[in-house]
């Protein structure tokens, strides 16, 4: 499934750019293919890269103006990140892998769609903001970020710190 | 380190929005709101660490089994907690093990309340395996800060030697000891064989009284049978890893198992059996009888490893204060240079010592298609050994060198006090 949307997602990507033929829009299959590859390879490398390149061609539709189908492509960029997981953990039961996609799908699909309606929402917002305001904003975000993370990082197990001793006497 | 997806993720965000101000596009800041989003919840809904709500239960059955024999190893995990968990539950395995069915990996979703089997069976080889713990992933919905660590779940098993029954060894220790057993104590008494007759003494049994040799000596003789007794019995299991240097670890395990053969034999006929493992370290199983004490001795032999070690380098440092004077010495080792000498003070202290060889070309040829290098090989190998043998034959000690491929009962049924060499 996480290769459908993957696929899917180049494919809007390029239908939103009117078809193009030229030798250079082959590129556009690199991501889905990274994404093929992560999936028969099971390497998460791949991945990452398939779901970075359909996030740039999601930027790229933003940035030519078609902003809607750029954003589709980022949700069905999502969607294939989210069931990529999949492709790491089988189980010998089908009806259990079922089970755990149909979970996946429902939180997937109102993580992304309760997404897209906020940044579609967002879109219709006008207000101007001095640029260095969002930057200061931006940095003060980041800097929240790096030291929420910080904190999961010890709750999740980082290593010990402090003194301890040797498990073998020192020579 | 934070995970990869929700990494990726971020960085994805961060770079969507740092373009947006460079390029001052606000159709990147928006396209960054849905990666925003999906990053923001599924880090509020990451599970938290569910030490304490997942408990597993580990079923080994059986605990105890024999080289080859097959481990049915099941797995019961639990969520007691109230939310939901994705699941990836691996167990931790051994080299020893060799998988047979079912597999020791399973994801499944655990809703609170539920629990999960998984069950493989493995087939393993010789040792004492600790189970500690399952390793397990836990994700959230959406798959970002997923929690990998172990739940302990401990289990022991122990995979004993797989050895041989012998049926006979005549090879009675110098010593007995003054309980009934099997070793001829060279003295009358109580017993099955013949040992001879004496005058009559008053207590004497009637029934006793050897009615032909009284009517031809013309006073009452009586008829001694030669007492049986039990002995002691030390087997010194060598585990210098210069001994089987080439041809480890199959020679090894056949070592051990000759030694499980030798400590059932004499335990079974009613001896007392104390177990030497020599090389690396000491590990000395003090001598005692029954069941329970042979199955210490299989556990010690389970546990068996080759090492190193300067000080046990040579069979000189062999703690002889342990073993009584007289007692049979069973050692069982490919022996190395050097070590005749002290099979001979051994000999010269009173000791009955049976070496059995486990010859090392025989285990080197066990995996390898018969040939003429290959059997040119095992001459050249026979004749080193040879020469070592001899000089240990000359001590009087009783060598039995052991072709691993075949059986070693028959080989030991043929020994007899007084030969000295069996191949």
């Amino acid at each position: 499934m996480a290769l459908i949307f993957a696929w899917s997602a180049a494919f809007l990507a390029w239908a939103g750019s009117a078809f193009p033929t030229a030798v250079f829009w082959l590129t556009l299959l690199l991501p889905p293919l990274f994404c093929t590859l992560g999936y028969f390879l099971r390497r998460q490398a791949f991945w990452i890269l398939g779901f970075v390149g359909l996030v740039g061609l999601a930027m790229e539709l933003a940035i030519v103006g078609k902003f809607l189908l750029g954003l589709g492509t980022l949700a069905l960029a999502l969607f294939s990140w989210d069931f990529a997981e999949f492709s790491r953990y089988p189980s010998s039961e089908e009806k259990e892998i079922w089970r755990m996609k149909l979970r996946a799908l429902c939180w997937s699909a109102g993580a992304i769609g309760s997404g897209l309606v906020l940044a579609v929402a967002a879109s219709f917002l006008r207000f101007s903001l001095n640029f260095w305001v969002l930057l200061g904003a931006l940095v003060f975000l980041w800097l929240l970020l790096r030291l929420w993370l910080r904190e999961m990082q010890n709750l999740y197990g980082a290593e010990a710190k402090g003194k301890r001793s040797l498990s073998r006497p020192t020579e | 380190m934070i995970w990869s997806k929700a990494r990726v993720e971020f960085l994805a965000f961060l770079f969507l929005v740092g373009l947006g101000l460079a390029l001052r596009h606000p159709g990147l800041l928006v396209l960054a709101i849905p990666l925003a989003w999906h990053f923001a919840l599924g880090v509020a809904f990451a599970p938290g660490n569910p030490q304490r709500k997942l408990k597993c239960e580990r079923t080994v059955q059986p605990r105890r089994v024999r080289e080859g024999e097959e481990i049915r190893v099941s797995l019961a995990l639990r969520n007691e907690g109230k939310e939901a968990f994705e699941v990836f539950m691996a167990d931790q395995g051994f080299p020893g093990f060799t998988l047979v069915d079912g597999r020791p990996w399973e994801t499944r979703l655990l809703r609170p309340g539920e629990s999960f089997d998984l069950a493989y069976t493995v087939r393993a080889t010789r040792g004492v395996y600790r189970f500690s713990a399952v390793t397990v992933e836990v994700k959230g919905p959406l798959g970002l800060l997923p929690w990998r660590g172990e739940i302990p779940c401990p289990a022991e098993v122990v995979v004993l030697p797989r050895y041989e029954e012998l049926s006979r060894l005549e090879l009675p220790a110098r010593r007995t000891l003054p309980i009934p057993g099997t070793t001829r104590a060279r003295r009358g008494g109580l017993g099955l064989e013949f040992y001879g007759i004496r005058e009559f003494r008053p207590g004497d049994e009637t029934k006793r009284i050897a009615w032909k040799a009284f009517a031809r000596r013309g006073i009452p003789v009586v008829v001694e049978y030669e007492e049986e007794r039990a002995a002691d019995v030390a087997i010194v299991l060598d585990v210098r890893a210069k001994a089987y240097r080439g041809a480890a670890p199959e020679l090894f395990d056949h070592a051990v198992r000759a030694a499980a053969a030798l400590a059932h034999y004499h335990l079974r006929q009613g001896h007392r059996v104390g177990l030497l493992k020599y090389g690396a370290y000491l590990d000395w199983v003090f001598p005692g009888y029954g069941k329970r004490h042979e199955e210490r001795i299989l556990r010690e032999l389970a546990e068996a490893q080759l090492g190193e070690s300067e000080v046990f380098e040579e069979l000189g440092r062999l703690p002889t204060r342990l073993i009584l004077p007289g007692s049979l010495i069973i050692l069982v080792s490919p022996l190395v240079l050097g070590d005749e000498e002290v099979i001979g003070k051994l000999v010269a202290r009173g000791y009955r010592v049976f070496v059995v060889v486990p010859d090392p070309a025989s285990a080197l040829l066990l995996g390898m298609e018969e040939s003429a290098e290959a059997e040119l090989s095992r001459r050249i190998l026979g004749l080193e050994r040879w020469t070592l043998l001899r000089r240990i034959r000359r001590t009087g000690a009783t060598v039995l060198e052991w072709d691993v491929r075949q059986p070693l009962a028959p080989l030991v049924r043929r020994i007899r006090p007084g030969f000295r060499v069996w191949r």
